[in-house]
């Protein structure tokens, strides 16, 4: 099976965004969406973590929280390495998208965000995706959007929007923090339609 | 409510220290108009006022915030981000460093430097030892 | 309310915010250099003293946000203020890091660390420059050099249990912890962590542990929300999902004796209350979602209080 994946304009924003609040860390997070036939479709995320080596506990609470809420639109898992040369699979993201594949029994996807295109001028697609092929996690076509949002993208990360983000050990440290970052989203859709 | 009866104590038990310290004086005025002199309070005056004190204090005890453990962590509220950070040991390799558009470009000459390295080195292989040595020590001092 | 702008805030704010942060240590590089250059820097000099301090601070926090540039500014300053001073050429050296010219900087520390081998901090940068040039394996072997001689430093066992953990070697990282435990004892943090250590760890012992570690964590510090979700999720380890909350009950089996087996289940329960005392206090406005875990947790207890 060889999935397409396409990540719509808010959970690719959200994404960036989290890798921008945290420039020296690993950051983790949930994907949700549907699939259709051999095409997945990435309509939301919820960052879970900034560590390079996240432990069970927070990751199987929050994954307990969001498949309470969602079921199964959960479909996978993103990441980032805190290195910004370091193009490998992250072990922890490897395990935790196993897991998310055993919760919701239909094989999870794995989205890498490559940290040197994250540069304002490079119009490259920033995340690539994984399935896992057997044992091994096999690099998937992704479906880019091209540069037309990153122009919207790059207005908010101007506004400095990423450090409104809050993820799960955010919510953890004061539950106050919003890990579903409603408002933030409300925001993003705001500045893209004003944009388009 | 618990809280009724510990309130209800400690207002009982402060009149009663109060109405103590009245008969006290009481006592003490009495000795004066009799002309007799002071030796110990009364028994019972006594009495009421260890009791009471007891009372409010076990009274207080309860209406005051839950007993705490004595050994806290003095910084209860810091977040897990100030915890478990290292300042020390601070590594600059992250994706400010990615993102800054110096460092991509200083990034590609780098890359184009080496490619050219390479390819010169090819070149000088047959003959030009010592200058071979040097591309590979500029190439060190970079790393 | 959180703060996201700090071009606007006044001039005492910003250095109180900056104090702050030097004193937690906690790294914020980009809204450091956010507030020196929009606030502090208009005026260095009324700081005082403590400009020195800053000055330290907002260079370090430039190097970490790429900006080179600002970070010669602040080494410049303190060069000429402090021309013989070796923590300025320590920054000197950290700038040579940054812009991964490895060997120079370790040859500063070098010779820093010979000039005056009691300061651990040069021998920390030196651990430093392995991670960034990705050698983790030499790093996790001079870190252990550094402890046989700093065998008191919390930060150093902290940063050799993270290296262990990106090794995937969880049983070193714990021993790592449990040294910091012995060294702070009343940290709550370090317990908690280890407790989530030994979870991660998993088998039914290490889960016990890992009970007894956040039990330990919430007795010193009773607000703490991770090792209140910990308590509840050792009552339900092996992927704990809200619906398999009921069946599957690992230390309900594990456990011999019925009365430690009802007191888990206090715990639980006191920890649900918590949780739910807590999260009643947030108002929907910063949080709408608040009201979801809410319900998650209301059900779990019901769940937990049957049995």
């Amino acid at each position: 099976m060889k999935f397409n994946v396409e990540t719509q304009a808010l959970p690719y924003s959200t994404i960036i965004l989290h890798c921008l609040k945290y420039p020296s860390k690993g950051v983790f997070g949930l994907l949700i969406g549907h699939k259709k036939g051999d095409k997945v479709t990435v309509t939301g995320c919820i960052p879970l973590c900034h560590e390079s080596t996240p432990l069970a506990p927070p990751l199987e609470l929050a994954t307990a929280l969001v498949h309470g809420k969602f079921g199964a639109s959960l479909v996978g898992v993103y990441f980032a390495n805190a290195n910004p040369s370091d193009t490998s699979l992250n072990m922890y993201a490897i395990r935790l998208a196993d897991k998310i594949t055993t919760v919701t029994s239909s094989p999870a996807i794995l989205i890498q965000v490559m940290n040197e295109r994250l540069v304002s001028d490079c119009d490259q697609d920033r995340l690539v995706a994984f399935e896992k092929d057997g044992d091994s996690w096999k690099e998937t076509k992704t479906l880019f959007q091209g540069s037309n949002f990153l122009r919207a993208l790059q207005t908010v990360i101007q506004k400095k929007l990423y450090r409104e983000l809050a993820d799960f050990e955010n919510h953890l440290d004061n539950p106050e923090a919003d890990f579903y970052n409603t408002n933030l989203s409300n925001k993003l859709v705001q500045i893209a339609e004003l944009r388009s | 409510m618990a809280s009724t009866i510990y309130r209800l104590i400690t207002i009982v038990s402060l009149l009663s220290l109060i109405h103590c310290a009245y008969s006290a004086a009481q006592h003490r005025f009495y000795l004066r108009l009799t002309e007799q002199p002071f030796v110990s309070l009364p028994a019972d005056v006594v009495a009421q006022t260890v009791i009471s004190l007891v009372a409010l204090i076990y009274g207080t005890s309860y209406l005051a915030n839950p007993f705490q453990y004595i050994k806290k962590d003095q910084h209860h509220d810091r977040t897990c981000d100030e915890a478990l950070n290292c300042p020390s040991f601070i590594t600059f390799e992250n994706r400010s460093k990615a993102m800054s558009p110096e460092f991509a470009m200083l990034r590609t000459l780098k890359q184009q430097q080496r490619q050219r390295q390479t390819s010169s080195r090819k070149e000088t292989h047959s003959g030009r030892v010592s200058e071979t040595i040097h591309s590979s020590e500029s190439t060190d001092s970079q790393e | 309310m959180v703060t996201t702008d700090w071009t606007q805030v006044s001039y005492e704010e910003g250095r109180q915010t900056l104090k702050k942060w030097r004193e937690c240590g906690v790294r914020r590089s980009e809204e450091v250099v956010e507030i020196w250059e929009h606030v502090i820097s208009r005026s260095p000099s009324s700081l005082g003293d403590e400009q020195w301090a800053v000055l330290e601070q907002v260079c370090i926090a430039s190097l970490d946000a790429a900006r080179v540039d600002l970070a010669q500014e602040c080494i410049d300053l303190l060069h000429a203020q402090f021309p013989n001073s070796n923590r300025v050429l320590k920054l000197k050296g950290m700038q040579l890091e940054a812009t991964e010219h490895f060997q120079k900087a370790l040859d500063i520390y070098e010779r820093l660390v010979e000039e005056d081998p009691n300061n651990n901090s040069y021998r920390k940068r030196k651990v430093a420059v392995l991670l960034a040039q990705g050698k983790r394996l030499d790093a996790i072997r001079a870190i252990n050099e550094y402890l046989k001689i700093f065998l008191n430093d919390p930060e150093a066992w902290l940063q050799l249990s993270e290296l262990y953990l990106l090794e995937n070697d969880v049983p070193k990282s714990v021993h790592c912890l449990e040294e910091c435990v012995l060294i702070q004892p009343l940290n709550s943090m370090y317990f908690r962590r280890l407790g989530d250590l030994r979870y991660t760890q998993g088998g039914a012992d290490n889960v016990e542990l890992a009970r007894a570690y956040y039990e330990r964590a919430l007795k010193i510090n009773p607000t703490d929300l991770r090792s209140q979700y910990g308590i509840l999720l050792v009552r339900n380890p092996s992927g704990l999902l809200l619906k398999d909350f009921q069946s599957n009950n690992q230390i309900a089996s594990t456990t011999k004796s019925p009365s430690e087996k009802k007191k888990a289940g206090l715990a639980a329960v006191d920890a649900i209350d918590n949780l739910v005392n807590r999260y009643q206090k947030i108002s929907p406005k910063s949080n709408p979602e608040s009201d979801g875990i809410l319900n998650c947790l209301e059900a779990m207890k019901v769940t937990i209080g049957s049995k």
